[in-house]
């Protein structure tokens, strides 16, 4: 992956966006990104385990996620779940995506077509 | 009536959808598979506790619009990822094999037919036929994925025991010579699909290219 920049993958696909997003705070499994993102967006977007793991294997193939090796205790989840955080990369990539989306809300505004906070 | 309780709707949603991810490439459901079983599973449940039926019913319009969207996105992807190179590939090898037989095989074969043996000369007609029959059938359903390993062996032999034995059925109906069979010629015939049949089972185990995904527990 090196010698790629952040801005080489942008704009980020909405599915893929949300997924970094759910793991900016902490490692999780597939349904718990799930859940996340529902959370996150009110119930307005909700992942199906296809788009959810389509969205994975490209990720896993462009290093913005990695598996985590450590796994929870036994007593608090089902340790068979595989986990997932974000790697350097992938924290720059949404770094990247949301200041993206932060100039174009600011274009809006400048268009008047959102009001200003 | 008496509604279903959900200790039984949750197995039974989780081992449709664990059959479902067929649709899935096998490589993809190797690596993701028993993880997105176990998603719909959590799912299922979480919904089945808070919302019932109904929402359980909403759950599986979802799953399955999920389904049918990113199964083919998937294979579309597996296609543009070198799979349209093996795919030519086992075409042109395909069809240089049929040439060989067509060209250099068949004529050897016609001249010498009838010093054959009868049993002899009709199990190689057998295995002629129904070589030529599965071997298309099987490269049709898994060049393009429609099915794999295991599955699509047993895929391929039901329709080539439905086509070669309806075309026998057709021939024999029609009137045309001979009207009956000889009961040797039938019997080399399912000597001829078992032996196709346990040549592609051979191969299939061998290459272990299908291991659908385990079901959580």
């Amino acid at each position: 992956m090196s010698g790629r920049e952040p801005e080489d993958l942008l704009p980020l696909t909405p599915s893929v966006f949300h997924i970094l997003l759910a793991l900016a705070d902490a490692e999780r499994h597939g349904y718990a990104i799930i859940k996340e993102v529902e959370a996150s967006t009110e119930g307005r977007v909700r992942l199906g385990p296809g788009t959810l793991y389509g969205s994975v294997k490209r990720m896993l193939a462009e290093g913005l996620i990695e598996e985590s090796d450590e796994r929870p205790d036994p007593e608090l989840d089902d340790e068979r779940r595989r986990y997932y955080r974000l790697t350097d990369f992938g924290r720059r990539v949404a770094v990247g995506e949301a200041k993206r989306l932060e100039q174009m809300v600011a274009a809006a505004r400048g268009k008047k077509l959102l009001s200003r906070v | 009536m008496k509604r279903r309780g959900p200790g039984k709707t949750l197995p039974l949603s989780r081992r449709l959808y664990a059959a479902l991810l067929a649709a899935y490439p096998p490589e993809f459901r190797r690596e993701f598979g028993r993880e997105m079983a176990l998603v719909f599973h959590d799912r299922c449940r979480d919904v089945g506790r808070s919302g019932g039926a109904g929402a359980l019913a909403l759950v599986w319009c979802e799953a399955l619009f999920d389904l049918a969207k990113t199964a083919a996105a998937e294979r579309a992807a597996g296609w543009a990822g070198g799979g349209l190179m093996r795919i030519l590939r086992t075409v042109v090898l395909a069809l240089a094999a049929y040439a060989f037989a067509l060209l250099v095989a068949a004529p050897l074969y016609v001249r010498n037919r009838e010093a054959l043996p009868a049993f002899v000369g009709n199990m190689a007609d057998a295995l002629i036929a129904t070589g030529v029959v599965f071997n298309v059938v099987f490269l049709v359903l898994t060049l393009p994925r429609l099915a794999a390993g295991v599955r699509a062996v047993h895929l391929a032999g039901l329709l080539t025991a439905l086509l070669v034995g309806g075309l026998i059925v057709l021939m024999v109906m029609s009137g045309g010579p001979p009207a009956r069979p000889h009961p040797s010629v039938i019997v080399a015939q399912v000597l001829g699909f078992f032996i196709w049949y346990a040549a592609h089972l051979w191969w299939v185990l061998r290459r272990r290219d299908d291991s659908p995904p385990p079901e959580p527990a």
